[in-house]
């Protein structure tokens, strides 16, 4: 496990910057929302302050893909590849490196909007009565979501690299063939994927209740998710883990 | 200059080891084809390198020899024919005993060359940080230094470094001479195959430099449009000729 973790620690220092800018730009995003909460409400700035979460599923994804391609980018695809640790190790390390920077990422921006939370008195705002929430209710719809948002930046990171490694295996138009091959690459597994899901549809329901904001004030809405989607998402990922793996083992040129 | 070489001593200790290294051929290339769309870089080579000996691989640009080093290094796959390495296919066991040395500098330019080296370690137990101590002085290079800041010439010093630093039973050079100053030239080459060198290693050095480069062959292969167009050992070709490899060169690639 020492070589894994040796890359994937690599992989942290190589993303540090990624991560600092990101930083950087969030802190300056709530500053400025900051100064705007007089004249857009406090409310608004608070939601917009939000608003980077839903982008950040995108930069991890993107920051998956950053990690393999800059190895070719930057010309240091040869010596990485030269080491002994198999093309799974590989992107496994990338992937669990560009997981955790989400994940790091995710928490600052979610700290950062707290922040914002606290400070409702200084601009007359109440506390939102998050104590009041049945979170017990709660649960289940939080763990399906946060594991779906995982599940999404996975999925989509993996399909970015093993698109990317798709275009490596030629020595022209490898740009082109990358994009072709995430273009494929997505609809094939989402059409698949819907379909699979379709055919396990026997497989029992998991009911779990969600939590909605109306006219009338909070109310708990009653939902079941299917579970043939969390075993077509698994047996997706791991086949594009596995496919990735083998072109960086055996395909790839460098 | 004394080093003490830890992998040297192991070998000592375990003739048994050496002896497999020895009776087993380090490469075996058959019928190799290398195509990148309709060119060949590589056109049926059919090659044996023999373990212990210092191998040059000759050849004008464009002639396979990069292609071909990095198919031995399990860096590229070939289009039809076999590659073994100590009997084996190049993989992951392969890459742990073979030390690939690119022309171009590989390594990652944010790390410090300390810093690179324990990356480096720890992917590679052979590599002796005694060794790469008494290297970093022999080549004039700083531990703190910056992978990014280096001179041309220093990156290529740092590829003998790390390179040199490991127990390798075979070493993949490719042009490892350029970028190094001429005065400097004589010296590396003497540590190459001199007092850094153990053994039981098998070196194949691809070069330009043929006149500087040729004492230290015991066997060259000259390489033209990818095939071999004259190969054996280096001696025994310069007594039936009458000619110098350099002379050799013109005559049989021009």
């Amino acid at each position: 496990m020492k070589p894994f973790f040796s890359l994937y620690l690599k992989e942290l220092r190589a993303s540090r910057g990624n991560f600092l800018i990101f930083l950087a730009a969030i802190a300056a995003l709530d500053v400025f929302l900051m100064t705007r909460a007089a004249s857009w409400g406090y409310w608004n700035v608070l939601a917009a302050s939000f608003v980077p979460l839903a982008l950040l599923i995108f930069l991890g994804m993107l920051q998956a893909l950053l990690l393999v391609r800059d190895e070719w980018k930057a010309g240091t695809a040869p010596f990485l590849r030269s080491l002994p640790i198999s093309g799974w190790g590989i992107v496994g390390a990338k992937m669990l490196a560009a997981f955790t920077s989400w994940v790091a990422m995710s928490l600052v921006t979610l700290a950062l909007s707290g922040i914002f939370h606290a400070c409702a008195p200084w601009f007359g705002m109440e506390w939102l009565p998050l104590a009041e929430l049945p979170w017990s209710r709660m649960i289940g719809f939080i763990v399906i979501f946060v594991l779906g948002i995982m599940g999404a930046v996975l999925f989509g990171g993996i399909i970015l690299q093993s698109a990317y490694l798709l275009g490596r295996i030629v020595n022209r138009f490898n740009g082109l063939l990358s994009a072709v091959a995430g273009v494929a690459l997505m609809y094939v597994a989402t059409r698949g994927g819907d379909w699979l899901a379709g055919v396990l549809s026997f497989l029992p329901k998991i009911p779990f209740e969600v939590p909605s904001f109306g006219s009338e004030g909070f109310a708990i809405v009653s939902q079941t998710l299917n579970s043939g989607a969390i075993v077509v998402l698994v047996l997706e990922l791991a086949l594009l883990f596995w496919a990735a793996g083998w072109l960086m083992e055996k395909r790839a040129e460098s | 200059m004394s080093v003490t070489m830890q992998g040297q001593n192991q070998y000592q200790q375990a003739p048994a080891a050496v002896h497999a290294i020895y009776e087993q051929p380090a490469v075996q290339l058959t019928g190799l084809v290398k195509r990148y769309g309709l060119n060949k870089a590589l056109d049926g080579v059919d090659l044996t390198f023999e373990s212990g000996k210092v191998v040059g691989l000759l050849g004008h640009n464009g002639s396979g020899k990069t292609t071909m080093l990095k198919i031995i290094a399990g860096l590229r796959s070939p289009s039809s024919g076999t590659v073994k390495v100590f009997g084996m296919a190049p993989g992951v066991k392969t890459k742990q005993r073979v030390a690939f040395l690119p022309e171009v500098n590989a390594y990652y330019e944010w790390m410090t060359i300390d810093y690179l080296i324990d990356f480096a370690k720890s992917f590679h137990p052979d590599l002796s940080w005694e060794r790469a101590e008494v290297l970093k002085k022999f080549m004039d290079l700083k531990g703190e230094s910056k992978v990014g800041a280096l001179s041309k010439g220093q990156q290529a010093r740092l590829k003998l470094v790390i390179g040199l630093a490991r127990n390798a039973d075979l070493m993949l050079l490719d042009e490892p001479l350029a970028g190094i100053d001429p005065p400097s030239r004589a010296r590396i080459l003497q540590a190459l195959v001199g007092e850094f060198r153990q053994e039981h290693q098998t070196l194949i050095i691809s070069t330009h430099e043929v006149k500087e480069a040729e004492p230290i062959f015991d066997h060259v292969v000259f390489l033209c449009e990818g095939k071999v167009a004259l190969q054996g050992d280096a001696e025994a070709l310069r007594a039936s000729t009458g000619h110098s490899m350099e002379e050799l060169f013109g005559e049989v690639l021009e």
